[in-house]
């Protein structure tokens, strides 16, 4: 098993922004691939690497199933079928290993082989290409080879899917604001969020904070937390005040809760429960 | 002004264009119910029409609607559940919020403190679904099902759930299944498109032009009439039916068009076209004014390719008419000669010809002899072309007549170009001869032409052209006049033309305007005023201003398509393979069903390529190489693409220590192993694969070369494997032992 976080954390904030990782630069959309899906259908998607030109490289595509931590700092690569929900179990890539020349682009098709009998519902697993030392390259004594490493997200679809969520906790504190979800859905959920805090329910917001896109799965930890810094509430005057959180799971409506803050006397209830 | 030589046809005319725009406005009965939740809001929201669109009084339903309307003269403000804030303008027709402007079906009214808004934009603002049945006129505002579930919230919080702010969500379109790559196959009909113009001029006539052009199962279809009704009657200026159908016969009835006596009339046979013999053509020609034929004359003709360069072309006819041309064309090359005789019409030949040369210069020359007697004509032609730098070009042409009574020789010079975003062109011509008296004698003729033209595009919208002519006759003052056009695209749909010449100029139409307007359900209107030439003959005021009202209509009719069916089956021994696999015929693409079978209907007659398109071919199948298909019209071509699967080699090297242990446990990491000439190196636990490998014999090697320190290879280091299709060869042990080094004993101290 292994357990990192920072090949996603990697992915999500350097999205198609050429990068260098360990003298190989390269460039990639890593967006997702979302596919809409039957029961046994087969369906067929391409995902690509460019190298930049000033080196080649050797690669290795490979399926995993992928899970993080309830709170996000965590991801768990494991082998392909650990997870009920897993896609990996139904792909196969072509090429598997193979040699990209400096300028040139790694075009990995990756075929979904949906079953016949599946529930509805989110899969998902992830595309790991992985840089290979040359095995025909001469041995130069002891060195260190730094190698790169991507992982994309697949998600598959199989109608009719169910995209809820409830939330389960909201802790509001002087300085932070943090909501933990769980998703009662039948597929993982892309997740915007934002806590909005006004004087009246007319009034614009005096606090209005979001938090970081984030995707809540359904397997193995269908929880999640998330956390957003805010400005010092206590420093705002004293009074009561309407506290809203709204998240936006990619649906026609908003999900939403509402509550009375009278600061600073909530503020101070809050750091004695902290 | 309208004349009123045929006032009744034009006001029927004009009456059947208001008509048809007074049909385009439906009208609405009144009296509509508003429900918001349940509650019945009609005398608050005050619901009006305008047009199709029913607004209602957003301030007055405000609590409802659980929004916050504040009105300010000519400004309202609003804020919507979600806390987003909105303005709008009296008047306006967008309302400005939290992600943008918004577009409004109907402007805001602000009437006092009532504003007015289309329902639909209070629903979308609330977070209301809106129903309306039109026929029982009535409108339902509910809360969507999920807003009003409410959702979940931690104990001493309020759960809520709102529909999107409208320009803030977009619907996910219905989901592509199979490889997300679109169809596009050929239309599953053909099509004509009819065009139909009517039109009356003030104190001439009226005409009817009818003409269609489209494919009729493949058919190449064009026909075409004119009749026009004057001072002089009724009759059919000119018409004309041509059907040809691709590698197949043509026909061409009406006006005609021969080699040999120019415009003509008659029908006409196009014959199949063979491997480099062109097409056969028959015709038959009746006796008509336009072409001087006096008897009904049957003419053959055929073409005769000799390489790609050279062609010949022969025609003969029934009273003796005959015609033969050559060409021989290569790039920056051509050459033609001609020769015929048209009985009753003389004899003529000529011949001409064109030369690219370096730097873009062009030399085009020609000369032509025809008739006989009195009626001889010559000519000859010479030109040339030479580009300059900044996009100028330069011309110089030369030209000469001669008949039994006139010699001219005309010689010019042209330049064009930009100068900034003005288009200036020039010409300065000069013309000189003579021609013959009664007494024997000749007359000088001649003059001096200076043309000057301007084109200057302001917008889209605007256009101008000014054109300043200096013309210099031989004995007589010189004239020197102007020509203004402007065009202005007044609306979209509206595109008004004026041409203004000056005094001085031969040409009779000092200001010339045609207005276009588009009336929708392709209808157009015309509206023309000036010198009509084609309406002079028939007029009462020949050479008089006139006015001229045309509508057109367009339709656009479907007819059986044509072209052949290409059909087929995408097929693998073993796997499945699904639907929605995409098969791609030339530039046309489609997807299979559940058993691999696809079709093409009505490919247009051609050779396409037909394949998987690589994007969308499955991981662990390869395609076959693309394959020609030729398409005939009507008939069906069948066609089989297999897929071929593949298969996998894998397994393990491992170190044989005598210890009997085989398995991954004595694996060794960095082995080199070879697959033909795939490569790849044995993990840490010493195992190896080969993915997407295709069927057959392979030979499988380790790289002897590249072993780790401390083991050999034992002979054979390689061995051949057979891979069935789709097939894996899983458990490939390939075996090293230890190679230890030798030791070399010394003995000490001698």
């Amino acid at each position: 098993m292994r357990s990192s976080s920072a090949i996603l954390i990697l992915t999500a904030a350097l999205a198609v922004v050429p990068i260098q990782a360990s003298g190989l630069k390269f460039t990639s959309s890593f967006e997702s691939i979302k596919v809409q899906a039957r029961p046994g259908d087969v369906v067929t998607r391409s995902w690509q690497l460019h190298l930049k030109d000033n080196q080649g490289a050797r690669f290795h595509a490979k399926i995993e199933d992928w899970w993080q931590s309830e709170d996000g700092e965590r991801s768990t690569y494991e082998k392909p079928g650990v997870l009920h929900h897993s896609c990996g179990p139904w792909i196969t890539l072509s090429p598997v290993e193979t040699v990209v020349a400096a300028g040139s682009t790694l075009s990995v098709q990756i075929t979904a082989t949906v079953p016949q009998t599946i529930a509805p519902g989110g899969y998902w697993c992830v595309l790991t290409v992985d840089q290979l030392p040359d095995p025909l390259a001469p041995a130069q004594g002891v060195q260190v080879n730094f190698l790169s490493s991507i992982s994309t997200g697949i998600f598959i679809y199989i109608d009719p899917v169910v995209r809820e969520l409830e939330i389960t906790a909201i802790d509001i504190s002087a300085r932070q604001a943090r909501i933990m979800v769980r998703n009662v859905g039948n597929a993982p959920v892309g997740l915007d969020g934002r806590i909005e805090i006004s004087k009246t329910a007319e009034g614009p917001p005096v606090v209005s904070a979001t938090f970081v896109r984030t995707t809540v799965l359904t397997e193995p930890i269908a929880t999640r937390s998330f956390v957003t810094k805010l400005p010092d509430l206590a420093a705002l005057p004293a009074g009561r005040y309407l506290v809203r959180v709204i998240l936006d799971l990619g649906l026609d409506h908003d999900l939403g809760a509402q509550r009375e803050l009278v600061i600073p006397d909530d503020l101070k209830r809050t750091a004695k429960g902290l | 002004m309208i004349s009123s030589a045929r006032p009744k046809a034009f006001e029927a005319l004009l009456l059947a264009v208001l008509f048809l725009c007074a049909a385009r406005l439906p009208a609405l009965p009144a009296g509509w119910t508003i429900r918001i939740d349940g509650d019945d809001v009609t005398r608050a929201a005050d619901p009006v029409e305008s047009g199709e669109v029913l607004l209602i009084d957003v301030a007055a339903v405000a609590p409802s609607l659980q929004l916050t309307v504040r009105v300010d003269g000519s400004v309202f403000t609003l804020r919507d559940p979600r806390a987003g804030e909105w303005r709008g303008t009296a008047g306006s027709s967008l309302l400005s919020g939290p992600n943008g402007d918004v577009p409004l079906a109907r402007p805001v009214r602000i009437d006092n403190r009532s504003v007015y808004l289309p329902v639909a934009t209070a629903a979308a603002l609330a977070g209301l679904v809106l129903s309306v049945d039109r026929e029982a006129r009535l409108a339902v505002l509910t809360r969507t099902a999920a807003a009003a579930a409410g959702g979940v919230a931690p104990p001493g919080w309020t759960a809520f759930s709102v529909a999107k702010a409208p320009g803030s969500y977009h619907p996910a379109s219905p989901p592509v299944y199979g490889s997300g790559l679109p169809d596009f196959v050929p239309p599953a009909h053909d099509n004509v498109r009819l065009n139909a113009t009517v039109g009356q001029a003030s104190g001439a006539g009226s005409t009817l032009d009818v003409n269609g052009m489209g494919e009729v199962r493949g058919i190449d279809t064009r026909f075409g009439g004119l009749a026009s009704r004057n001072l002089q009657g009724t009759q059919l200026v000119s018409g004309f039916v041509h059907l040809d159908q691709p590698d197949g016969f043509g026909l061409e009835a009406g006006d005609l068009f021969s080699e040999i006596w120019g415009s003509a009339q008659g029908i006409r046979v196009l014959g199949k076209e063979k491997g480099g013999g062109g097409r056969p053509v028959l015709s038959l020609y009746v006796p008509d004014g336009g072409s001087g034929l006096r008897q009904t004359v049957l003419a053959g003709r055929q073409e005769l390719d000799l390489g790609r360069a050279a062609s010949f072309t022969g025609e003969a006819a029934s009273d003796g008419s005959w015609l033969l041309r050559a060409r021989y064309k290569k790039p920056g090359f051509m050459l033609f000669a001609y020769g015929r005789e048209a009985a009753g019409n003389g004899p003529g030949k000529g011949a001409g010809g064109v030369v690219a040369l370096p730097a873009g210069i062009t030399v085009n020359a020609g000369w032509d002899i025809s008739g006989r007697g009195g009626d001889a004509f010559s000519g000859g032609n010479f030109s040339l072309s030479v580009p300059l730098p900044r996009r100028i070009d330069l011309a110089l042409e030369a030209a000469t007549i001669r008949t039994d009574r006139t010699r001219l020789i005309t010689e010019a010079l042209s330049l064009g170009g930009a100068l900034g975003p003005v288009l200036v062109r020039t010409r300065y011509q000069i013309q000189s001869g003579s021609s013959l008296r009664a007494d024997g004698g000749r007359n000088p003729l001649g003059q001096r032409d200076l043309l000057v033209s301007l084109a200057y595009a302001l917008s889209n919208r605007w256009r101008f052209n000014l054109l300043a002519v200096s013309h210099s006759p031989l004995r007589d003052d010189t004239q020197r006049w102007a020509q203004l056009g402007i065009a202005w695209k007044v609306l979209p749909t509206t595109l008004l033309q004026v041409l203004a010449t000056s005094p001085g100029a031969s040409i009779q139409d000092p200001l010339h305007l045609r207005l276009e307007q588009l009336l929708g359900s392709d209808f157009s209107l015309f509206v023309e005023y000036g010198f009509l030439p084609s309406f002079a003959a028939g007029s009462q005021k020949s050479g008089a201003a006139q006015w001229k009202v045309s509508l057109r209509k367009i339709w656009d009719v479907p007819t059986p398509a044509g072209g052949g069916r290409v059909e087929g089956r995408v097929s693998t021994p073993v796997g499945r393979l699904g639907s929605d696999l995409p098969v791609e015929l030339g530039p046309y693409r489609t997807t299979t069903d559940a058993q691999g079978d696809f079709v093409f209907r009505h490919v247009p007659p051609g050779n396409y390529p037909l394949a998987v398109p690589p994007q969308a071919l499955p991981a662990a199948y390869r395609a076959p190489a693309a394959r020609t298909v030729g398409v005939a019209a009507r008939e069906i071509h069948r066609v089989e693409l297999p897929l071929i699967p593949l298969g996998t080699v894998s397994g393990w090297v491992y170190v044989d220590r005598g210890n009997g242990e085989r398995g991954p446990a004595a694996g060794i990491a960095g082995v080199v192993v070879r697959l033909d000439d795939l490569v790849t190196a044995t993990g840490q636990d010493g195992t190896f694969a080969f993915h997407n490998v295709e069927p057959g014999t392979h030979r499988l090697s380790l790289d002897v070369s590249r072993l780790p320190a401390g083991v050999g290879a034992t002979i054979p280091s390689s061995l051949d494997v057979g891979l069935p299709p789709g097939g894996r060869l899983d458990h490939v042990a390939l075996r090293l032992v230890p190679r230890g080094k030798p030791v070399i004993f010394q003995e000490l101290g001698r």
